[in-house]
Formats: C-alpha cells, structure tokens, sequence
C-alpha cells in the first residue's frame, strides 16, 4: 500500500490552465464529430426534398410597423397572405405613424404603415422613402354613449366648440354639458395630425394648456385605447379612426356613439346611423352599411380625384352633406428604398384589396370588414 | 515554490468586474447622448417646466415634481403594509402559514407591468371611480388634497400609486422578512427573559437590529417606483400638470421617454433631450439613494445602537 502511496506522490499534478484547454479542444472535436455525423444524415435527408418545400420549410418574417388604424387591416389581410404562402409570417407593430416611419427609415422594420399624407420632414430625413397607398379611411368624433359630452338638444356640434375642446380653450358656446372631458393622443399620430389639420391646427397636439373651465383632458396611446377611454369616461369627447371606433359603436351595447359636428364653414353634417344593425346589401357578395357605404362615395370622389386626375378635391365636388374631405385620409405603407420581392409581394396583395369569407359565409374584404376604404374599390 | 495561480478568484473577479463595468457603459452610454441638450438648457433643464421640440426648450420640470410625488405616494401606501406583513410572516406566522403566505406575495414579483396597467385600467379604475373616489371626497373632501376633481376619469394618481405599491410590496416584505429572520434568536430571548412583551421585543430590539435590511428593501421598492413606465403611461393620463389632489393627473418622467421616443429617435436634439431625462431620473435614484441611507445611519447612531 505504501509502495503505491510513494509512486503517487511523484507524479506531478496536472496544471488547471492545461486541464480547461484539454477539456475545450475535447469539446472542440467532439462537436466537429457530431456535427459531420448529423451532416450525413441531413444530406441524405435533403436529397428526398425538393426546392419549393425547401422555400415553405424557411421561416421569413415581414414587419410591419406604424400607425394604429392600418394594424388591424395589416393583421387580418397578414393572415390571409400566410395562408397562401406558408413560411412567410407577417407581424404588425401598432406604435403610431410618426414611429413607424422612423421604424422603416431606420430599417428596423420591413415596411412603415402611416394614416396621412408623407410629411415633408420625413423625405427630407429619409430621401429613399417610397409610398404605396393602399386605401383610404376616415375620423369621426365620438362620445360616450350612455352620457354623451354634447348637450341633447345640440344637433350638431359647433366648430368652434369642436376646436376651443381640443386646443385647451375654455368653449364660448354652450354646446357640451357640465363635467365634459376631453380625450387626445399622447404618440406620434397619424389620426391626429390630420383632426388637428381640420380643426386649423398646423400640427397635432399632445399636451392641451389648462386654463380655468377649459375642458380637462387626458392623453392616451393608440386609436382603440381612444374608443376604450370614450366609452368607458362619461361625459367624454374623443376623435378616432371610423374603422376601430365601429367595433364599439355597433352592436346591441355600444359604448360610443359618433357625434355630428360642423367644418369650418357652419355646414352641418349628421350621420346617417352610426349602428350596424342594418346591413344594405350591395351586392350578392358583400354586406355593408348605409353610413359605409356613403363615406364609401366620399372616399371615391377624394381618391380618384387627387390621385388620378392629380386634382384638389373640394367640398362641393363630394356630395356635400355626407361627410368633410378633410377627414378623410389615405392609408399608406411606406418602404425605404426598393422593397425585396417577399415584401412587394405582400404590397401588392394590400393593393388588390384581399377578400374574405366572413362569418355571415359572404365574401368581405378585409378594408370593408375593418371598416375602412381600399384603393382596389375606390378606384 | 512555484506561486499557484488562484483560478476561481481570478474567474469570479472578472465576472464582478463585466457587471460593474457595464454599470459605467450604461452611464456613460446616457451622458454622451444627452450632453448636447444638457449643456443648451444648463440648469433650466429642471428648473423650467416649457417643453417644446420646435422652439428648442426642454424643461422637466413638472415630470420632475411629478416623479417625485408618485413615488412618495406609492412608499406612503407601500412601506407599511409590506413591513407589517413581513413582521407578521416573520414573528407571528406559524411554519406551516408562513410557507403559503410568502409564495404568494412572490408571485406578484412575476407579473409583467402591462398586466398590472390593465388590471388597473379595466378593473381597479371602476372601483375607484364608482366607490373610493366619492367616498374619500364625501369624507375628507374639506382637506384640498383628498378633492374628486375629475370626477369620471379612469386614472389618477392615487389609482397609479396603488398599482405601484402592488407591485413593490414583494420586494419589501421578501427582504424585510429575512433581515428580521436573520436577527439571532438569543436577542429575542434574552428581551423575553427581561420581561419584555412580544410587540416591544419587536419593537426595540429585532427592528433595530434588521433596520439596514429593511432600509434597503425600501430603497429597492422606491427605484422600482420611480423606474416604473408601462403602468404609469395607462393610469396616469399623460397631462403634464402638478397634481392638486390625489384624484388629479400627471406625466411623470418615464411615461414622457416613453410617448416620445419612439418618434425622436433618429432625430439627434430630440432624442437628446429625452435621454436628458433618463439622466435627471438615474441622479435622482443615486441621490435618494444616498439620502435615505445617510437618514437611516443617522436614525441608527441617534438610537445608539
């Protein structure tokens, strides 16, 4: 036993530095061994499997960042493309269109959905920016519905209310009841710099001055959360986009109600209903309703005019009482530079207004289903 | 002899050293970005209350104010329920409560701040709205601070302070708990054997000797407060005022980094400035950091021990 004992006490330990090199080149070789191993494997596998399943099989993502009131088309017309192209996933970002510009010009994201018309400032800080429109929507002012901000026996609200409301000035007239509020956006948006251009405002708001009995406001994020504060804040006045205020305002419990109001020259304009409970066909394959289908003629008259006759459109051109044209505002994506294919691919799939089965078993266009205006139809 | 070279010092000292040394990047990171705005604006930059990207002022001002004001609000409600939790859990709770009790307070630690906001927004906001609200109002509403002055909003300060409070209150009651645990039980039975009763053994002797774990537990719980973005952005209304009573609104400094970043990125001032106000923020923790330990050291050798 001590014989053993002495021969062990002349070997020389191992150094811990030599040991942790041993141990990594072990790793090193054994991980080269696996991987040439799988590799067999694989290329055998990989010679039973042709290029088109090969395409399917790899996962590509587009991203699509921006304004609130294209996201819910881009999530519903993004479905439908995925099941026509297995392997490409559209993922939508709602952080507002002032943010999804910076998104797409910075190249975090593919494409940037913006609800107005490309600001000057941008092309200037993006020069390669490239715009597709692919529809147009419209603003609506909304108010809760069990207690509205406007007094009942106002028909319409008056411009100048509409406009004292939104720029933190106490209201001359008498147009909203006691303990109106008032509910803005706090991001960058889209929705709002055009509100803000109808009510003369050269840009939008985010933050109101508060001076005594000017209307109390808070600014919240996002289009829904507009529709979600409005409908749940009593005495509450908001503007949002007519296609994500329609999924609270119809039904058998709405909790907005959408408000008449006047444009800057006193023409009133009422709504013809703001309920879906009544659907006029138009024709054998969709459903839609009276109030759509109307703002459907402005948008019509606004695109074909400005885009393809390169014409300024006016109030009088539209039908007049149906709705103000400086409401209305195209939807656009925005890429920097010349997209790749798979994103022109997806482009163009918005372009051709994407169709539906919806749960009726008639066919909606993904615009129409979201209440809003594709250049496919309008044009 | 050959010096043997102590592996595991050295390995556990260089991974210290990446943690400290990414506290200096981050740092650095910040001032290098806000310095152009930070020198423009000098002092005024939290003197001044004008905020305005085109006529090129930045004054945080009320963001500042209003920091300040949630986060002493969110402590006021937070410190004394979690330290009266974590006493009981720690002096009273039998093995068998304790080790249910404390799981569940955890769990709280797990849910993301979006979730408290919701939860604030959809739920918590019509209890106020429809009970607490009017009834605070109907009691103490001749004390200016306690007056519903908006009446039907969903957010407010004192709605966003409770969510807060909520969300720190695992982290005081978790260390207050085990710094309290941690005093030797030979402290409390010689206070018993003196004859002291079991709320004045607590009282003079295991809260002063946990006193500096339970002063960190509070300063962890006031950065979480103060850091706090997600909740504070959905509850608290963006409306960049000094709030006149607990139902009022604010802006406090990260819900304004939030709103505007994600716009003014590219853009160098901006961005500059609302880096400027990260910066303001991290002072503000190293100071109150430094100041409630200085209060609490000087608490200490007051007390004498």
């Amino acid at each position: 036993m001590y014989a053993n004992m002495k021969r062990m006490n002349h070997d020389v330990a191992v150094s811990p530095i030599v040991a942790t090199l041993v141990l990594i080149v072990v790793a090193v070789i054994g991980a080269v061994a696996v991987g040439t191993i799988m590799g067999t494997f694989s290329t055998s596998v990989s010679k039973n499997v042709n290029a088109n399943q090969a395409n399917a099989a790899s996962q590509s993502e587009i991203l699509v960042a921006g304004s609130t009131t294209v996201d819910p088309i881009t999530q519903a017309a993004g479905a439908l493309y995925s099941a026509q192209n297995p392997g490409v996933k559209i993922v939508s970002q709602a952080i507002a269109s002032g943010a999804g510009v910076q998104a797409v010009g910075n190249g975090v994201a593919d494409i940037g959905a913006i609800s107005e018309p490309v600001k000057s400032a941008w092309t200037t800080q993006f020069p390669n920016l490239k715009q597709y429109q692919i529809g147009e929507g419209a603003i609506v002012v909304i108010t809760n519905a069990a207690k509205p901000a406007n007094a009942t026996t106002v028909p319409q609200l008056s411009y100048a209310d509409l406009v004292d409301a939104f720029t933190g000035v106490a209201p001359s007239g008498n147009d909203f009841v006691s303990g109106a509020n008032v509910v803005i956006r706090a991001d960058s948006s889209g929705t709002a710099t055009v509100f803000y251009g109808f009510l003369g405002q050269s840009a939008q708001l985010t933050t109101l001055p508060q001076p005594t009995n000017a209307l109390p406001y808070q600014a919240v994020n996002g289009n829904m959360a507009v529709v979600q504060t409005v409908g749940s804040t009593k005495y509450s006045i908001g503007f949002a986009d007519y296609g994500d205020t329609m999924t609270a305002a119809s039904g058998s419990a709405p909790t907005v109600a959408i408000v008449p109001i006047q444009d800057s020259t006193g023409q009133d304009y009422s709504f013809a209903n703001s309920s879906v409970s009544t659907y006029v066909p138009f024709d054998t394959q969709t459903n839609i309703t009276t109030n759509w289908n109307s703002l459907r003629s402005v948008a019509k008259y606004i695109y074909q005019t400005s885009v393809e006759k390169g014409q300024t459109p006016t109030q009088t051109g539209a039908a007049e009482t149906t709705y103000p044209i400086a409401l209305f505002r195209p939807l656009s994506y925005l890429t920097n530079g010349q997209p790749s294919a798979n994103v022109q691919d997806f482009i163009n799939f918005m372009e051709s207004n994407p169709q539906e089965t919806n749960s009726a078993g008639l066919k909606e266009g993904v615009f129409q289903e979201t209440n809003n205006f594709a250049v496919a139809d309008i044009s | 002899m050959k010096e043997k070279i102590d592996l595991p010092k050295g390995i556990f000292f260089g991974i210290a050293g990446i943690t400290a040394f990414l506290v200096f990047v981050i740092i650095g990171f910040l001032l290098y970005t806000a310095a152009p705005v930070l020198e423009m604006s000098g002092i005024g930059f939290i003197t001044t209350s004008v905020w305005n990207y085109d006529t090129h002022q930045y004054g945080i001002l009320i963001f500042l104010i209003d920091t300040i004001i949630l986060t002493a609000l969110t402590l006021a409600l937070a410190v004394p329920v979690g330290i009266f939790t974590a006493m009981y859990l720690a002096e009273w709770a039998p093995a068998w409560l304790e080790k249910i009790l404390r799981p569940l307070v955890e769990l709280l630690v797990g849910i993301p701040s979006v979730v408290y906001g919701f939860f604030g927004l959809l739920i918590l906001s019509n209890f106020f709205v429809d009970d607490l609200n009017p009834f605070v109002d109907h009691v103490l509403g001749f004390i200016p601070i306690f007056r519903n002055v908006h009446p039907y909003f969903h957010v407010g300060l004192l709605l966003t302070a409770t969510i807060l409070a909520v969300m720190v209150i695992p982290t005081i009651v978790a260390l207050s708990q085990d710094s309290m645990r941690g005093v030797p039980d030979e402290y409390r039975e010689a206070s018993i054997a003196l004859g002291a009763t079991r709320w004045e053994t607590l009282k003079n002797v295991v809260i002063p000797a946990a006193f500096p774990g339970i002063v960190t537990a509070v300063i962890l719980a006031m950065m979480r407060a103060m850091g706090e973005t997600m909740a504070v952005v959905m509850l608290m209304g963006n409306t960049p005022v000094i709030p006149s009573s607990v139902f009022d609104e604010g802006y406090t400094m990260t819900a304004k980094i939030l709103n505007d970043i994600m716009y003014n990125v590219a853009l160098p001032e901006p961005r500059a400035a609302l880096f400027g106000i990260a910066v303001v923020l991290f002072l503000m923790e190293i100071l109150a950091v430094a100041g409630v330990r200085l209060v609490c050291s000087w608490a200490q050798k007051r007390s004498g021990s």
